[in-house]
């Protein structure tokens, strides 16, 4: 069984991110609502609008300054592997928009900034999400 | 021990003799002097195996102790000396953590970690002994 191990790199739109801590991505979509009281207890669960939501923790403050909120590319971040000669990971996500961008200057340890992302599928039935395995 | 575990113990020796720094590099017992100085003994702290969240294999975690002793006509220079060796010998055993791919980085922990360095209560000056944990971490696959 493959196992991941830590951040390798993050880019955005073609740009390192640099020293990112930490990625969450999270998937999701709305439950469509029953239409009427027949639909009330409808077995079948109907989603609408899936999007993902990324949030990135990183220290490269630099990084995330240069960014302006709207910017729009393709997030991909690759994951070390856990064991020598299994391959890495590469996760991506084509047409992220950031919509939330938080820089934290501290006194005492590293300044951080943290961002937000938001993608949806640019039509039906596609998927902007995809993950595979890389060779180094 | 199994055989990874001692294919392991043999990598750790061979990443400190590839150091060129250590005139005797062994598994002597620990009221058994080194024959020769520098040196660095290496003794089995322990050995634990728990099921992997796969259930499908083992994870291993191998404890080792090493023992680095020198010597220098004073104390701070043999406490120097010790020091810059320990620095050798650790960069050389972390240089490659998976020990030639038998080991890797589990849920449970790295697939080699190097503990707290503290100083050796058995030598006296104007010997200086340092010591620290080495574990090492593995899976294998149940039959």
């Amino acid at each position: 069984m493959n196992r991941w191990d830590s951040i390798r790199q993050v880019s955005f739109a073609g740009g390192s991110l640099g020293l990112v801590t930490a990625v969450r991505v999270l998937r999701s979509a709305e439950v469509r609502p029953a239409g009427g009281d027949g639909d009330a207890f409808d077995t079948s669960v109907q989603l609408d609008r899936p999007a993902i939501t990324v949030e990135l923790a990183t220290r490269s403050t630099d990084a995330a300054e240069a960014l302006a909120l709207g910017d729009a590319g393709e997030l991909a971040l690759t994951l070390e592997p856990a064991r020598q000669g299994q391959p890495a990971r590469e996760v991506r996500l084509a047409g992220a928009v950031l919509v939330g961008l938080e820089l934290v200057y501290h006194q005492t340890v590293p300044a951080e900034a943290h961002l937000r992302f938001r993608i949806e599928a640019a039509g039906p039935g596609q998927d902007p999400f995809s993950a595979a395995e890389v060779t180094p | 021990m199994t055989p990874t575990a001692t294919d392991i113990l043999d990598d750790v020796l061979t990443a400190l003799r590839a150091t060129g720094a250590f005139a005797w590099i062994g598994q002597a017992g620990p009221d058994q002097p080194p024959p020769a100085l520098p040196a660095v003994r290496v003794g089995l702290l322990g050995h634990t195996t728990q099921p992997a969240d796969d259930g499908a294999s083992l994870w291993h975690e191998l404890r080792l102790e090493l023992a680095l002793r020198t010597d220098a006509p004073r104390t701070a220079a043999a406490l120097g000396k010790a020091l810059e060796l320990l620095g050798r010998a650790r960069s050389a055993l972390l240089a490659d953590p998976f020990r030639g791919g038998r080991t890797c980085h589990l849920p449970i922990g790295r697939a080699t970690e190097l503990g707290p360095v503290v100083l050796g209560t058995q030598a006296r000056p104007p010997l200086c002994e340092l010591r620290f944990d080495l574990t090492c971490r593995y899976e294998e696959e149940l039959e």
